[in-house]
């Protein structure tokens, strides 16, 4: 009995612990998201046309090629795409998550 | 096959007898080393992350433990690797795998290493749940069987199984299924109850249907650890009558012992009943202090301490 009566009281905290939200797969959550992969190359051209005018145009730092810029936006998400990596670290085996993707999305 | 003293004199004093759990069978149970890992509830590196405590020693002692299995790998002794259930501890992690894999990406790694077999258990049940009717269970099963000569040995199971709430040999897990089915009829009376109730219903469903409402972990003076006992004796007795669901007749059944975990009260008893011996072993807990693991080898068992 002790612990049925145990049951009923801890319920109402159980049935909150057991509500959190879990986030969706990833194709459930770019459904209505418009993503560009980053990969080293890609045209300014096409990361324009994605995201339009960006937000930030820092001026070049002093002893800097004018010809290579930064620029920013604003309420992009970024998915960085992650596997793991065997590696040796003395003599041990270990391993390490590693970037092997990027993708910069907007909103539809 | 590594004997149990082989494989205490390999660790170097790294490993001991826990307890003195050790028992021999007259027959034996295993064609391989067996290692049973328990639980280890992986979360997210934080204060109540309960594998560290915030210690980083605490993850090196099971990064040592699992360089001691790579070596006997590399020395091409043959040995299975179960890990017992509630390897990720997906009710403090937010449900979700990705961010235990970037903070254990060395301890899952060389876990995937050694091919083990995973048992599901309560606290990362959700791997089994997600896709369910896609059948992706992520490599997990509910349990596991040894077999030597086409017999099954020993079944491995997490140890939920005989939770108040879910023992449907006890009046509890009568009542508990008797909510859950309740839980269910209402889907059928109506079906979009899940989406009027939203998460309320979803939580509803889960703490009847998914998690344990007690665990002996939480309440261990609620438990009594007999009650485990009892529950896996009278289970061997039923496999070995051939009352099973896994589709595996009595001619394949030669029970004699059951591995689990989930209480964290490591022990390891034998137990005799009509004419047979029975062996029971929970594992413990790597968790919580325990660094528990189980061993059998042939004829031999015990519960073991790393570090």
């Amino acid at each position: 009995m002790r612990r049925l009566f145990l049951l009923c009281s801890l319920l109402p905290f159980i049935i909150a612990c057991t509500t959190l939200s879990n986030s969706g797969t990833l194709s459930q959550q770019k459904e209505n998201l418009y993503c560009l992969e980053y990969s080293n190359g890609v045209l300014w051209e096409q990361v324009q046309s994605a995201f339009g005018d960006p937000a930030f145009s820092p001026k070049p730092e002093p002893g800097t090629n004018l010809s290579q810029n930064a620029r920013g936006y604003k309420n992009l998400r970024v998915y960085f795409y992650t596997k793991s990596q065997k590696i040796e670290e003395e003599g041990k085996t270990r391993f390490k998550e590693v970037v092997y993707k990027v993708e910069i999305c907007r909103e539809k | 096959m590594l004997s149990l003293d082989d494989l205490l004199n390999k660790a170097k004093g790294q490993m001991q007898l826990f307890k003195g759990f050790r028992l021999q069978a007259k027959t034996q149970l295993t064609e391989a080393l067996t290692i049973c890992i328990p639980d280890m509830h992986l979360l997210e590196k934080r204060q109540t992350d309960d594998f560290c405590y915030g210690h980083p020693e605490y993850e090196e002692r099971f990064l040592e433990f699992l360089d001691f299995l790579m070596a006997l790998k590399q020395e091409h002794i043959d040995f299975e690797v179960i890990q017992v259930g509630d390897m990720y501890d997906l009710w403090q992690a937010k449900g979700n795998t990705n961010l235990i894999e970037a903070a254990y990406t060395n301890i899952l790694g060389l876990i995937a290493e050694l091919k083990p077999v995973y048992v599901v258990g309560n606290h990362d049940i959700d791997l089994v749940k997600w896709y369910e009717t896609q059948k992706e269970t992520f490599g997990r099963v509910w349990r596991y069987y040894t077999s030597i000569n086409g017999k099954k040995t020993i079944i491995y199971e997490h140890g939920f199984q005989a939770d108040f709430a879910n023992n449907q040999s006890s009046w509890a897990g009568t009542i508990g299924r008797e909510v859950t089915r309740i839980v269910g009829m209402m889907e059928y009376v109506n079906p979009d109850i899940d989406i009027i109730l939203g998460s309320i219903w979803d939580g509803v469903s889960a703490a009847f249907n998914k998690y344990n409402v007690f665990t002996p972990v939480k309440d261990p003076e609620g438990f009594d650890l007999n009650e485990y006992q009892r529950y896996y004796l009278d289970l061997l007795e039923q496999y070995n009558e051939g009352k099973t669901l896994d589709h595996v007749g009595p001619d394949e059944m030669d029970l004699r012992m059951a591995v689990f975990g989930h209480t964290h009260n490591a022990k390891l008893v034998q137990m005799p009943q009509n004419g047979r011996i029975y062996y029971l072993m929970d594992c413990g807990s790597w968790v919580d202090g325990g660094h528990e693991i189980g061993i059998i080898s042939g004829n031999e068992m015990a519960v073991c301490q790393w570090g």
